[in-house]
C-alpha cells in the first residue's frame, strides 16, 4: 500500500525529487555499479561546466555586441524617475516615481492577481471537480460540460472574452449600480467605501469579537460531539455576541463613501475592471484544470478505503472530506502546483487588457521609455522563475509534511 | 543520444560569434538580400499603414519606404514590411531585424542619443490631442480634470500625458492600451472619457468608431510630435540615403515633378535644379552609392510629398486632414528641403 502511493506521487510529481530512501543501511556497491556511479557523476559534473561556460560565452557575447552598437548598460536606471503615471497600484506611485518604484507596482500587481487567482481557481476547482464524482447525472453532465468547454480555448480567448462582457454589459459610470450609496459598480470598476480611521473602542470590539468567534467555534464543536439540543443555545448566543460587536464596530469606524463627482467616483477605494477581467479569465480557464487535478485525485484514492468508511458506519458526506479528500490532497499536491505555475505566468496576459501588471509596467512601458531591454527582461523573467521555483518548493516542503497513507 | 545533442548544441554556441559594425552593413546587407526590411505599425495605423484584406500595405509610412527601396534597389516593390507592435519596435531595429522603422515614432532627444539612433528627417509635423464623445459637452482640454484618459502605453504621449496634467495642476486617471483597437474599444465602451494621441492618429482613429461622427478631436495640442524615419548610428551611408529619399520628395512637390511628369521632365526639363535632382546633369546619385536617375525611379514609384499625403492623409483618403504645418515652406508650412547641388 505504502510503496503504491508513494510510485502514483512521484508520477505526477515528474521531475520532482524522489521519496527520501528507507533508513536501512546499503548493499555494498557491485564494481559494475560502482562504474556506473561514477561515471554519472562525471557526466553530471560535466554538465555544470558546460552550462557555466555556455551562460559565460553568452554574456560576454551581449557584451561586446552592446559595446559595438554603442548601446549603454547598467542598472542605474532604476534610480531615475519615470515620469508616467500608473493606474492602479497597492503603493503610492506618481509621475515623479522612479523606474525602481514601478518595478514594485508591477510586481506587487502581478503577486495581486496571482494570489486572487490561484485562490478563486482553486474553490471553484474543487466544486466542479467534486461535482463531476457527483451521484447526480444532471449535476455531472453540467460539471463535465464546463471542463470540456472552458479548458479546449484558449487564455487569451478567455482574457478578451471576459473584456468585452465586462465593457459592454456593465452599465458605464454614469448609470452605475448602487448598492445603498455604500458600493458602486459600473464598467469603470467596483468602488468601495475606504476605512479614514479606526478608533481605539472600534479596535477593541474587533479583537473582543474575534475572541467571541473562536469561543462559539469551540461552543460548536462541544455541541455537536455531545449531540444534545440545549447545547445548540450556547453557540447560538455566542454567534449572536458577535454578529452585534461587528455591527457596532463597523458603525464607530469612520468610513469614506465612494461619491458619483465629474468624470468618475472620488473617495473610497476603486478596484480597477481590468483586474476582475483578468481574475475570471484566469479563474475559469485555470479552474477547468483544476477540477480534472481534483476529479483524477479522487479517483486514485482505493475504492477499499471507501467501502471500510461506508462499513463502519461513516456516512457518505463524512467519507468524502474525512477518508478521500486528505488522501486525495497527496496526490493532488503536484499537478496542483504545476497548474499556480501556469496560472502565475499566464497572469502576464494582463498587458492585453491594460492591467498594470509587472510585464505591462515594467517590460513595456518602462522598457520602451529607457531601451535597456536585457536588464529589463533579466529582471522579469527573474521575477517568474523566482515566483516558480517557490511554488515547487512550498510543494516539496508541503509533500513531505503531508499526511501519508498508510 | 542526449549527450550527443547537448555537444552539438555546445559547439554551435561556441561558432557563434559577436557582431562588429564597420563600412556600411546596412546598405550591404539590403543590396545582399535584394529587399528592404521596413518596422511598420501592425497594418490598423490609418494613413500611415495598413494592410488591406488582399495583403497589400498602403500609407504614408508605406510609401515612404517604397521610396527609400527605389532608391537603393532601383523598385519601390522591393519592401518586406515588419508589423510591429509600438514597444517591440526599438529592439527590433536595435536587434538588426529591421533596416528601418517608419513607425510613427516622436523625434526625442533620448532615442537619438541614448538608444543609439539617427531619425533622418520628418515626414509628417504632429502634436498630440484629445479626442472626445461629442455630447460629452467638452470643448477645452482643461475640462477633463479628474477624467479617465485612455492612452498608449510606453509612448511619448504617455509621458506628455503625465507632463502636461501635472503642470495644469489637473488630476486624471491613465488607462493604458496596447493596441489602437483596444483604445478605441474603451472610449466606446465608456471605460475612459477621452483617448489621447497624435492629432493626425486621431483623424484616424475616428474613423474606426461605428460611428465616427459621435466623436470629436479637441483643438488643443499639449506637445510636439514630430515623425520620421529612424535608422541605426552604424550606417551613415545608409542614413544619409533615407535622409535625401524623403528631402527628394518634398523638393520634388516644390519644383511640380509629379509621379505623372517625372520621366518627361527628366527629358525635357529646362530647370537646372530639376536636371540634377533628376540625373539630366552632374553625378548627384553615384555621390550616395546610387544610381543617378535614382529620383525618376523614387518619384516614379510613390509620387512627390504632396501626392503621398494627398493620398494617404489629405483630400483624396478618407481621413481629409488639413495639410496645415505639413504644407510646404512656400505655403507657410515646414516641409523643407536642402538644396540639390
Amino acid at each position: 500500500m505504502r510503496q503504491q502511493a508513494t510510485n502514483q506521487a512521484n508520477a505526477g510529481a515528474g521531475a520532482q525529487s524522489p521519496a527520501p530512501a528507507p533508513m536501512k543501511q546499503r548493499p555494498p556497491l557491485s564494481p559494475e555499479a560502482r562504474r556506473r556511479k561514477i561515471w554519472t557523476i562525471a557526466n553530471q559534473l560535466l554538465l555544470i561546466a558546460i552550462a557555466v561556460i555556455l551562460v559565460a560565452l553568452a554574456a560576454r557575447n551581449i557584451a561586446l555586441n552592446l559595446q559595438a552598437r554603442g548601446l549603454t548598460s547598467g542598472f542605474d536606471f532604476l534610480w531615475r524617475e519615470a515620469g508616467f503615471k500608473v493606474g492602479f497600484s497597492l503603493i503610492a506611485v506618481n509621475e515623479s516615481s522612479t523606474y525602481g518604484r514601478i518595478f514594485f507596482v508591477g510586481l506587487l500587481n502581478s503577486l495581486l492577481i496571482s494570489a486572487l487567482g490561484i485562490i478563486a481557481a482553486t474553490t471553484l476547482g474543487f466544486v466542479v471537480g467534486i461535482a463531476q464524482l457527483s451521484p447526480g447525472r444532471l449535476i455531472r453532465l453540467v460539471a463535465r460540460l464546463y471542463v470540456d468547454l472552458v479548458r479546449n480555448l484558449p487564455l487569451l480567448l478567455h482574457v478578451l472574452l471576459w473584456q468585452t462582457v465586462f465593457l459592454n454589459v456593465l452599465p458605464r459610470v454614469q448609470q452605475a449600480i448602487d448598492f445603498g450609496g455604500i458600493a458602486f459598480l459600473s464598467n469603470r470598476g467596483l468602488n468601495l467605501p475606504a476605512v479614514v480611521s479606526v478608533p481605539p473602542l472600534a479596535t477593541t470590539l474587533l479583537v473582543a469579537a474575534g475572541l467571541t468567534t473562536i469561543l462559539a467555534i469551540g461552543a460548536a464543536r462541544k455541541a455537536r460531539r455531545d449531540a444534545v439540543d440545549r447545547h445548540l443555545f450556547v453557540p447560538l448566543l455566542h454567534w449572536a455576541v458577535v454578529a452585534g460587536l461587528l455591527i457596532v464596530a463597523l458603525v464607530i469606524i469612520e468610513w469614506q463613501y465612494p461619491v458619483q463627482k465629474g468624470f468618475n467616483f472620488r473617495g473610497g477605494v476603486e478596484v480597477v475592471p481590468e483586474l476582475l477581467m483578468l481574475l475570471a479569465a484566469l479563474t475559469v480557464y485555470n479552474s477547468s484544470y483544476i477540477a480534472e487535478i481534483v476529479r483524477a485525485g479522487i479517483q486514485s484514492v482505493n475504492e477499499g478505503q471507501r467501502q471500510a468508511a461506508l462499513s463502519l458506519g461513516l456516512p457518505d458526506r463524512q467519507t468524502t472530506k474525512l477518508v478521500i479528500v486528505p488522501q486525495a490532497i497527496r496526490v493532488m499536491i503536484p499537478s496542483l502546483a504545476n497548474q499556480y505555475s501556469h496560472l502565475i505566468k499566464g497572469s502576464a496576459l494582463a498587458t492585453v487588457i491594460g492591467y498594470p501588471d509587472l510585464v505591462s509596467v515594467f517590460m513595456g512601458t518602462s522598457l520602451n521609455q529607457t531601451g535597456r531591454a536585457i536588464e529589463i527582461v533579466t529582471m522579469t523573467a527573474a521575477v517568474y522563475l523566482t515566483l516558480t521555483a517557490l511554488v515547487s518548493l512550498a510543494t516539496s516542503i508541503s509533500r513531505r509534511i503531508a499526511l501519508v497513507e498508510r | 543520444m542526449k549527450m550527443k545533442s547537448i555537444y552539438t548544441f555546445l559547439s554551435i554556441t561556441l561558432l557563434a560569434s559577436p557582431v562588429v559594425a564597420q563600412g556600411t552593413p546596412t546598405v550591404d546587407a539590403i543590396k545582399a538580400r535584394g529587399a528592404l526590411i521596413c518596422g511598420v505599425s501592425t497594418g490598423t495605423s490609418i494613413g500611415m499603414s495598413t494592410l488591406d484584406d488582399v495583403g497589400k500595405w498602403a500609407g504614408l509610412e508605406v510609401d515612404y519606404c517604397r521610396a527609400v527601396a527605389a532608391a537603393i534597389l532601383g523598385d519601390g516593390d522591393k519592401v518586406r514590411f515588419t508589423p510591429l507592435e509600438f514597444k517591440n519596435a526599438f529592439a527590433a531595429l536595435q536587434s538588426s531585424s529591421v533596416d528601418i522603422l517608419a513607425r510613427s515614432a516622436t523625434w526625442t532627444f533620448t532615442r537619438d542619443s541614448e538608444l543609439k539612433f539617427d531619425y533622418a528627417g520628418v515626414y509628417i509635423y504632429d502634436g498630440q490631442g484629445f479626442l472626445v464623445r461629442k455630447d460629452s459637452g467638452i470643448s477645452d482640454v482643461s475640462e477633463l480634470d479628474g477624467a479617465s484618459i485612455c492612452v498608449l502605453g510606453g509612448t511619448t504621449t504617455e509621458l506628455n500625458l503625465a507632463d502636461y496634467f501635472r503642470s495644469n495642476g489637473l488630476s486624471y486617471k491613465p488607462i493604458n492600451g496596447s493596441s489602437r483597437e483596444q483604445l478605441v474599444a474603451n472610449l466606446e465602451a465608456g471605460r475612459c472619457d477621452s483617448l489621447t494621441n497624435e492629432r493626425g492618429g486621431l483623424a484616424a482613429t475616428r474613423l474606426a468608431f461605428g460611428n465616427p461622427d459621435d466623436f470629436v478631436v479637441l483643438d488643443e495640442i499639449i506637445s510636439k510630435e514630430p515623425l520620421g524615419p529612424i535608422v541605426r548610428q552604424d550606417d551613415p551611408l545608409f542614413r544619409d540615403i533615407a535622409s535625401w529619399s524623403l528631402k527628394i520628395l518634398i523638393s520634388a512637390e516644390e519644383l511640380g515633378i509629379t509621379q505623372g511628369n517625372v520621366k518627361d521632365m527628366a527629358g525635357n526639363s529646362t530647370n537646372p535644379e530639376v536636371g540634377r535632382i533628376l540625373g539630366k546633369t552632374g553625378e548627384f546619385g553615384a555621390k550616395l552609392g546610387l544610381e543617378n536617375d535614382w529620383a525618376v525611379t523614387v518619384i516614379a514609384a510613390v509620387g512627390n510629398y504632396g501626392e503621398i499625403f494627398d493620398r494617404n492623409l489629405g483630400a483624396g483618403s478618407p481621413v481629409k486632414l488639413e495639410r496645415g504645418v505639413n504644407a510646404l515652406w512656400t505655403n507657410g508650412g515646414l516641409m523643407y528641403s536642402p538644396p540639390v547641388r
